[in-house]
């Protein structure tokens, strides 16, 4: 083969390749999954820490469940344990459903009819651990007062400190869940862009 | 146009390079399929310091061909091994068998060059004139010829055997 038969042989490569497209196709779909991976890898990564806080608090409260002597601290107990335990699992199990959205496997409409489900079920799970957080956190104060100095908060009261700490906490906290929230609800949106786009290109 | 669009835009466009850049770079599928992706890596990578000054597929290949050589030499230094990943290149499935032995021959000769001749002979294939070819590859365009003459004798030997 000399010189001007390969030129002749790339020339018809070229012309072939002109004519497929199958290649970008395929790289507009990797780099729309990697960039929706991404979105979703922000939330996981902020609950996946949040839930190895909780699972901490949980075991701590388990180690020393003991000295929850009487029935009303047993009961505070068990349902900030449900809670630490509980809420955590949910909400990763969310995430997780929504990092399994995969565009390789089905069609655009599936795609997106799965998000937007799976979304709604994630920001309902939000909403819910929401609805829990006040009441845990007012329970497990007395569970971690018993736990952590074996003193009972209602025979011996709290300091005015306390009060104050529990006033400002409360404030913050709500500010911090509406914060959180609408952080979240910004981040899936996005990924639903990310998702949505993909009908553009192709 | 958002930043990742743009990029999609202009790889679409000239994805043919990237094909062909691989193809000649790699001993199997799977190597092909490795390479393309750190090329489109690096691209994106360095997608900021695309000014426009010179052509996109200018620019294009000379990322494609640095990554091809870098590529290369680390897979002939430690018996570098690929893993599959989703990227599926295009299928030869429009070929006639005698255009399929022609290429295969093609490919032959190529892979007896050494990695620098290996991107020459691509650009002249492709139709690059030497100034553009000096452009890409970073060479005088006194050097490039002088490189193409020797090839162009390699080829001929090889013909001859």
């Amino acid at each position: 083969m000399n010189l001007e038969e390969m030129k002749s042989t790339w020339a018809t490569l070229s012309g072939q390749l002109e004519k497929q497209q199958k290649l970008t196709d395929t790289l507009i779909m990797q780099m729309t999954q990697q960039r929706y991976q991404n979105k979703i890898g922000v939330i996981s990564f902020y609950e996946s820490l949040g839930a190895v806080i909780c699972v901490a608090m949980a075991a701590f409260i388990l180690f020393n469940f003991n000295r929850l002597d009487d029935g009303l601290h047993v009961a505070l107990g068990v349902y900030t344990l449900l809670v630490l335990i509980g809420l955590p699992a949910m909400v990763l199990w969310s995430i997780k459903r929504l990092k399994q959205i995969n565009v390789f496997e089905s069609s655009y409409k599936e795609t997106i009819t799965n998000f937007n489900k799976r979304r709604r079920f994630f920001l309902l799970v939000q909403k819910l651990g929401v609805a829990f957080a006040y009441p845990m956190f007012f329970g497990s104060m007395p569970v971690f007062s018993k736990v952590m100095g074996n003193k009972s908060m209602f025979e011996n009261g709290g300091s005015v400190g306390l009060y104050v700490f529990i006033g400002i906490w409360t404030i913050a906290m709500f500010f911090f869940v509406r914060w959180g929230y609408s952080k979240y609800k910004n981040i899936t949106n996005s990924a639903a862009k990310i998702l949505e786009d993909l009908n553009d290109d192709n | 146009m958002q930043k990742e669009q743009q990029f999609v835009k202009l790889i679409k466009e000239h994805e043919g390079i990237l094909y062909k850049v691989t193809s000649i770079y790699s001993d199997n599928k799977a190597d092909q399929q490795d390479l393309y992706q750190e090329i489109v890596f690096n691209l994106w990578k360095s997608f900021d310091s695309f000014r426009g000054d010179s052509k996109w597929s200018t620019w294009m290949y000379r990322i494609a061909m640095n990554t091809s050589i870098t590529h290369s030499k680390k897979k002939k230094k430690s018996g570098y091994k690929v893993n599959l990943d989703h990227v599926v290149l295009r299928e030869a499935d429009a070929y006639d068998e005698t255009f399929e032995e022609q290429l295969k021959q093609l490919y032959e000769h190529i892979k007896e060059l050494n990695v620098i001749e290996k991107g020459l002979i691509l650009l002249l294939l492709e139709g690059k004139k030497y100034e553009e070819i000096a452009l890409i590859t970073g060479l005088s365009p006194t050097n490039v010829g002088t490189r193409i003459s020797r090839i162009k004798k390699k080829l001929k030997k090889q013909v001859r055997h």
